[in-house]
C-alpha cells in the first residue's frame, strides 16, 4: 500500500515520532497510543485522528513541541 | 454601564426590568462575575487566595507545581508484599493501615478542617493496584512521581495484580481496543481506575468508629461460636469464615483511621507548642487537636466535630483506601443535627449561623485543593475541575415534609460567598421547599455559579422505589427510605444514609456515544473518521438501508453490542473488586455490611444500574434529517449524503443547509419530537433496560455529557444534522444542540417533557439572559419556570447565567477573569481554565430570553 | 551520622498513643512556598538516619 507522507503512517524507529509532535495528545487510556489534533478548522474545531503507536508513527506535518491545554479539546 | 433587559408588553401592561440591586447598573457587562465573590471572613479570603487548585484541562494540570506523589504507591506495595498469605480482605485492611500509619500528614495555615491524602499538599496519590496504563501515563507525563525509576518498578510489580490485568484476560483484544479508544463507548473502569461511591457518613458521625469496632468484635465472637457448634454442618457453618475475615478487616481499618486522626491531633498540638506564635491560632490548634482526638473515634457532638469527622471519612473513602470521585451525600441532612446542637441549642461547640457559613466556605476550599490521581481520559473530560465533587441538598424528608433547613441555607450562602467551582451542588426541587431556601438557590443560579443543578425530587423518589423492586435480598429502599437520595455524581440519584448506598462505580456510570454509533452504523460498523478500524458488527452500509426502519434496526444492533460489552466490563470489574479490591473501611461504616459480615464491593441491597448516553441529540437530529430528506421527501439519496459526509460537506454547501435546517430538538416540533422521543424511549432506554447488571436490576440511561460532548465530538466526523467533522456534540443529555432551540425556554421544556419512558435521568442545560435574571422580576420568573418544569415532570435542569461579552473578555484577558464560572455539564469550571474549544461551546449555547408566550405558559403574574 | 533522635524536629510519640512504638517519633517540619506555610509530619525512629533538614537539638 502506498504511503502518503502527509497522512499518519508507520515508520519503525522514526526520529520524528508522534509522541514528540506538538499536535499529538495522549490517548485517553493507553499512553502508547495517541490522538492527532493537526486537523483544525478556522472556526476552532479540532477533528482528531487516532494514533495506534505514538513511538513508531509519523507524518510530514510533524512539529516538535507541546501545545498548552487551551489549544487542545 | 450594565445592560438592562428590554421592557416587555404582557397582558396589556409594559413590564420593565430594573436591576434588583441598582448598584449593578454601574458594573460593565464584561466584568460582572469579578464583583460577585464575597468570602465571609478574612480567613476564607486568605484561604481562597492561597488555594492549591488542582484543576486539569485537556489532560494537563492548569497550575504549576501539581504532581503525583510516590508515597501511597510505595506504602501500598510494601504492605502488599508484607501481607502475602493472608486473606485478601485482610491484606486490603493492612494496606490501608500502613498508608494511615506511615504516610506523611499535613497541616496548613489558617485551616480549621484538617487532613490530606498525599505527602505534600501540592501532590496527589496514585493507585497502581487499579490501572497500570494510568500509572504509565503519569510516568510519561510532566507530573510523574519521583523518583521515577522507583515508581516505574512499583508499576511493574503491580501490573499482574492490577484490576486492569485481572480483567483484561476475560475480553477479546479487539473489544479491548474498541473500548479503550473512547469513541463509541467509554473505557471500562478496570482500564482507568475511575470510581464513585456514596460513603455512609451518617454511621461515622452518629456512632463513632469505636462503636463500629465493638459491633464487629461482637459479630466475630458470635460467628466463632457458630463455627464451633456441634454437630458440624459444613454446608452452613463454613459461610462464617469469610464473614469473620470481613469483620476482622473492618476492625483493622477502623483502628487505623482512629490512630491516623489522632496523628493529626498530635500534629496540631506540636505546631501550637513549637512553631506557632499567634496566641489565637495556638488556641484554635489546641481545639483542633482535641477534636481529632475525639472524632471519628467517638460520636460527633457539635458541628466542628461533624465537619472534621466527615472530612476524614471523605479522605479515606475517596482518596486513601481506594480512589473514588464524587462528594455524594445529602449534606444538609447529615449536618443538621450538629447545626442544631451548636447553633440553635448551643449544647456543644456553640457558634452562630455566620460561623457555620465560614465552615462551609472552608470545606469548599478543602475540596477545591483535593487532588485526584485520575487517568488522562478523566483529566480531559472534566476540563477546569480537579474531579467531580457534587453534594445534594433540599428535597423532602422521609415523612414527606420539606427537607430544607438552616444548614441548607448555610451551605448555599457559603457557596455563593466563596465562589469556587467545587463542590457542585444538586438541589432536589419539591413544591414543598420553603421560599427562603429557594431564594438562596436562585441567588447562586443568577450569580452564574452553574449550580445548584436542579433535580426533580418526586422523580428521584419514585426511581428509588422502582429499583428497590429488583433487590436480590429483598431489602431495597422502603417507601420512607426512598426520600433519602442524593446524586452519586453529576446526574444519577442513589440511596444515601447508613445502609444500601452505592459503593462502587460498577453499579452505574460510564458512557456510550450515540453520535459515533450512528456514524459507524452508516458505514457497516467501520470508523473512517477517527480510528480507521472496525468498531462494531457488520450491519450494512447506509446505501443498503431501504427504509428508515432498516437504518434504525442497524443502529439498534450496533448500540446493543456496545451496551452488553460495557456492562459486562463493569460487572467483570465488580467481580474482581470483590476478590482483590475490598474496601474494609467502607464495609465497617455500612450497616448492611456490618450486620451481614459482607464486603462493601460485594453487597448490593439496592440496585442502581445506569449508563450514560452522551451525544444523543446529534444522533437524534441526524435521524430526523435523514428521515425527512431521504426517506420521506426523497430530496436526496443516501449515497449523496454519504458523499457529502466523506467530503465534510465541502462542495455540498446547499445540501448541508437543508440538513442543518431540518427540524431540530427543543422547539416543540411534533415531527422532530416524535422521532426523537421514540429514539430515547425505545432504542436508548429500551435496549439498555434489557441488560441486567451485577445487582440484578435493569440498566437505564442517564443522559449527561460531562465534557465528553467535546471529546467525542472531536472524534466524530461530519453528521447528517449538518454538523462538520470535529465539531462538539450536544452538551447535555437532552439539551438541544447549540443555537438550534429558537422557540424560547418553554418550548424546550415542552419537547423535553415528551421523553418519560425507560429513562433514569437526563441533563438539560439552559443558558439564561443575565439582565432579566438580575432584575427585580428575576426570582419570580425563575420560580414560575421551575414550577412549570416540575409540573411537566422533567427530571433535571441547570443554568448558565453569564453574558457573551464577559466570556469574550475572558478569552482576551484570562488573567482578569479568574472568578468567571460557567456550567459545562454536571460540573462547573472557571472559564479561563478550559480550552478555547470548550469555551466556544459555552458561548454557542442559546441565551434564552423569556417572552410573553413563556410568561403565559408559566401562568406568571408580573407586577410593574 | 546524626540520627533523628538528635533533631529539633523529632517529637517522641507518647506511650498512650494508638500508634506508639518504642523510640518512635513524629518528624514535624515547616515548609513554605508561594502558596503559604504548612507543616508535614512523618513517622521516624530515634535511630533513623537524619535528613537534609536535620537541626541539632
Amino acid at each position: 500500500m502506498e504511503v502518503v507522507d502527509s497522512q499518519l503512517h508507520v515508520e519503525e524507529g522514526t526520529v520524528k515520532p508522534c509522541l514528540k509532535c506538538k499536535w499529538q495528545i495522549a490517548d485517553p487510556t493507553n499512553p502508547d497510543q495517541g490522538q492527532c489534533t493537526v486537523n483544525r478548522t478556522a472556526m476552532g474545531s479540532i477533528w482528531k485522528r487516532w494514533i495506534r503507536d505514538v513511538h513508531n508513527m509519523t507524518c510530514s506535518k510533524h512539529e516538535e513541541g507541546k501545545l498548552s491545554f487551551r489549544e487542545h479539546v | 454601564m450594565a445592560t438592562m433587559a428590554p421592557a416587555v408588553e404582557y397582558k396589556g401592561k409594559v413590564i420593565d426590568f430594573p436591576f434588583e440591586n441598582p448598584e449593578e447598573e454601574k458594573i460593565p457587562d464584561d466584568e460582572l462575575h469579578e464583583h460577585l465573590a464575597k468570602p465571609s471572613t478574612e480567613r476564607t479570603k486568605r484561604l481562597k487566595a492561597r488555594c492549591r487548585w488542582k484543576h486539569a484541562s485537556a489532560g494537563e494540570f492548569v497550575e504549576h507545581g501539581v504532581r503525583a506523589g510516590i508515597e501511597r504507591m510505595r506504602l501500598v506495595t510494601e504492605a502488599h508484599k508484607a501481607s502475602r498469605g493472608k486473606p485478601e480482605v485482610t491484606r486490603r485492611a493492612l494496606i490501608l493501615e500502613r498508608c494511615l500509619n506511615k504516610g506523611t500528614i499535613c497541616l496548613q495555615t489558617d485551616e480549621k478542617i484538617i487532613g490530606y491524602h498525599a505527602e505534600d499538599p501540592n501532590y496527589f496519590p496514585l493507585y497502581p493496584e487499579l490501572s497500570y496504563m494510568n500509572v504509565k501515563d503519569y510516568l510519561m507525563s510532566d507530573y510523574s512521581p519521583q523518583p521515577e525509576a522507583e515508581a516505574e518498578a512499583i508499576n511493574d510489580y503491580w501490573k499482574p495484580y492490577s484490576l486492569q490485568a485481572k480483567c483484561e484476560q476475560y475480553f477479546d483484544p479487539i473489544d479491548l481496543t474498541r473500548m479503550y479508544q473512547v469513541s463509541t463507548m467509554e473505557a471500562p473502569t478496570f482500564a482507568h481506575g475511575y470510581n464513585s461511591i456514596i460513603p455512609p457518613y451518617e454511621t461515622v458521625l452518629e456512632d463513632g468508629l469505636l462503636k463500629r469496632i465493638k459491633m464487629a468484635e461482637e459479630h466475630i465472637k458470635e460467628a466463632k461460636a457458630e463455627l464451633a457448634k456441634e454437630p458440624w454442618d459444613g454446608s452452613k457453618q463454613l459461610s462464617w469464615i469469610p464473614k469473620i475475615d470481613n469483620w476482622q478487616a473492618m476492625v483493622i481499618a477502623d483502628k487505623a483511621v482512629i490512630a491516623w486522626a489522632r496523628r493529626y491531633a498530635r500534629l496540631c498540638k506540636i505546631v501550637a507548642e513549637n512553631f506557632e506564635s499567634d496566641p489565637d491560632r495556638k488556641k484554635e490548634l489546641m481545639e483542633m487537636a482535641e477534636i481529632s482526638n475525639r472524632v471519628p473515634a467517638e460520636p460527633c457532638k457539635g458541628l466542628k466535630d461533624a465537619f472534621q469527622a466527615k472530612w476524614y471519612t471523605f479522605l479515606v473513602c475517596h482518596g486513601i483506601e481506594r480512589y473514588a470521585s464524587g462528594f455524594a451525600h445529602k449534606e444538609d441532612k447529615v449536618l443538621y443535627p450538629y447545626y442544631k446542637a451548636s447553633v440553635i441549642d448551643k449544647t456543644f461547640q456553640p457558634m452562630t449561623h455566620a460561623d457555620v457559613v465560614e465552615y462551609v466556605e472552608m470545606e469548599r476550599l478543602k475540596i477545591s485543593e483535593h487532588g485526584a490521581g485520575k487517568s488522562r481520559g478523566y483529566r480531559e473530560i472534566f476540563p477546569g475541575s480537579n474531579d467531580l465533587f457534587i453534594l445534594t441538598l433540599g428535597g423532602t424528608n422521609r415523612d414527606g415534609s420539606d427537607g430544607c433547613n438552616d444548614m441548607t441555607d448555610a451551605i448555599l450562602e457559603g457557596a455563593r460567598n466563596i465562589r469556587t467551582t467545587e463542590p457542585s451542588i444538586v438541589f432536589r426541587y419539591s413544591k414543598k421547599n420553603r421560599p427562603q431556601t429557594l431564594r438562596k438557590v436562585f441567588n447562586c443560579v443568577r450569580d452564574g455559579l452553574g449550580y445548584p443543578s436542579i433535580k426533580n425530587d418526586d422523580v428521584g423518589i419514585e426511581q428509588m422505589k422502582y429499583y428497590s423492586k429488583f433487590s436480590m435480598n429483598n431489602n431495597g429502599a422502603t417507601d420512607e427510605e426512598a426520600h433519602d437520595w442524593c446524586n452519586v455524581l453529576c446526574m444519577s440519584p442513589g440511596l444515601c444514609g447508613r445502609r444500601k448506598s452505592q459503593k462502587t462505580r460498577s453499579e452505574g456510570g460510564s458512557a456510550i456515544f450515540p453520535a459515533k454509533i450512528l456514524e459507524i452504523t452508516l458505514n457497516n460498523g467501520y470508523d473512517w473518521a477517527y480510528s480507521d478500524m472496525q468498531l462494531g458488527p457488520e450491519t450494512g452500509n447506509a446505501e443498503d438501508f431501504k427504509t428508515y426502519d432498516d437504518l434504525l434496526e442497524a443502529f439498534r444492533k450496533q448500540y446493543s453490542y456496545v451496551m452488553s460489552l460495557v456492562v459486562r466490563a463493569k460487572d467483570v470489574g465488580r467481580h474482581i473488586e470483590t476478590q482483590y479490591l475490598q474496601i474494609p473501611f467502607v464495609s465497617s461504616i455500612d450497616d448492611g455490611c456490618m450486620e451481614l459480615g459482607e464486603e462493601a464491593t460485594h453487597l448490593s441491597e439496592q440496585p442502581n444500574g445506569w449508563h450514560n448516553p452522551i451525544t444523543t441529540i446529534v444522533a437524534a437530529n441526524s435521524l430526523v434529517a435523514m428521515k425527512k430528506l431521504i426517506y420521506d421527501e426523497k430530496k436526496y439519496t443516501m449515497k449523496q449524503l454519504m458523499d457529502a459526509l466523506k467530503a465534510n460537506w465541502e462542495g455540498h454547501e446547499e445540501m448541508r443547509k437543508d440538513f442543518k435546517n431540518a427540524p431540530k430538538w427543543g422547539n416543540d416540533d411534533d415531527y422532530a419530537d416524535t422521532i426523537i422521543q421514540s429514539f430515547y424511549e425505545d432504542i436508548l432506554g429500551g435496549e439498555m433496560a434489557k441488560v441486567t447488571n451485577y445487582s440484578g436490576g435493569p440498566v437505564l440511561p442517564v443522559g449527561q455529557a460531562v465534557a465528553l460532548y467535546m471529546e467525542v465530538g472531536s472524534r466524530t466526523g461530519p453528521t447528517p444534522d449538518g454538523r462538520y467533522g470535529g465539531e462538539a456534540a450536544d452538551d447535555g443529555g437532552i439539551s438541544p444542540y447549540f443555537g438550534t432551540d429558537t422557540k424560547g425556554p418553554t418550548a424546550v421544556l415542552k419537547s423535553v417533557s415528551k421523553v418519560q419512558k425507560n429513562q433514569k435521568a437526563n441533563l438539560l442545560n439552559q443558558r439564561l439572559a443575565v439582565p432579566m435574571m438580575r432584575s427585580v422580576h428575576g426570582f419570580d420568573i425563575w420560580h414560575a419556570y421551575m414550577d412549570t418544569w416540575h409540573d411537566l415532570n422533567v427530571d433535571h435542569v441547570q443554568f448558565n447565567c453569564v453574558s457573551t461579552d464577559e466570556m469574550r473578555a475572558a478569552q482576551r484577558e484570562p488573567e482578569k477573569h479568574r472568578d468567571l464560572i460557567v456550567r459545562i455539564a454536571g460540573f462547573s469550571a472557571r472559564f479561563v481554565d478550559i480550552p478555547t474549544y470548550g469555551q466556544n461551546t459555552i458561548i454557542a449555547r442559546n441565551e434564552q430570553n423569556f417572552g410573553p408566550q413563556d410568561f403565559e405558559f408559566m401562568n406568571l403574574e408580573l407586577g410593574q | 551520622m546524626a540520627t533523628c533522635g538528635e533533631c529539633t524536629f523529632f517529637f517522641r510519640v507518647p506511650e498512650n498513643a494508638d500508634d506508639f512504638e518504642p523510640d518512635k517519633g513524629d518528624c514535624v517540619t515547616e515548609k513554605r512556598d508561594e502558596k503559604g506555610t504548612y507543616w508535614l509530619s512523618r513517622p521516624v525512629f530515634v535511630s533513623t538516619d537524619s535528613c537534609t533538614q536535620f537541626q541539632k537539638k
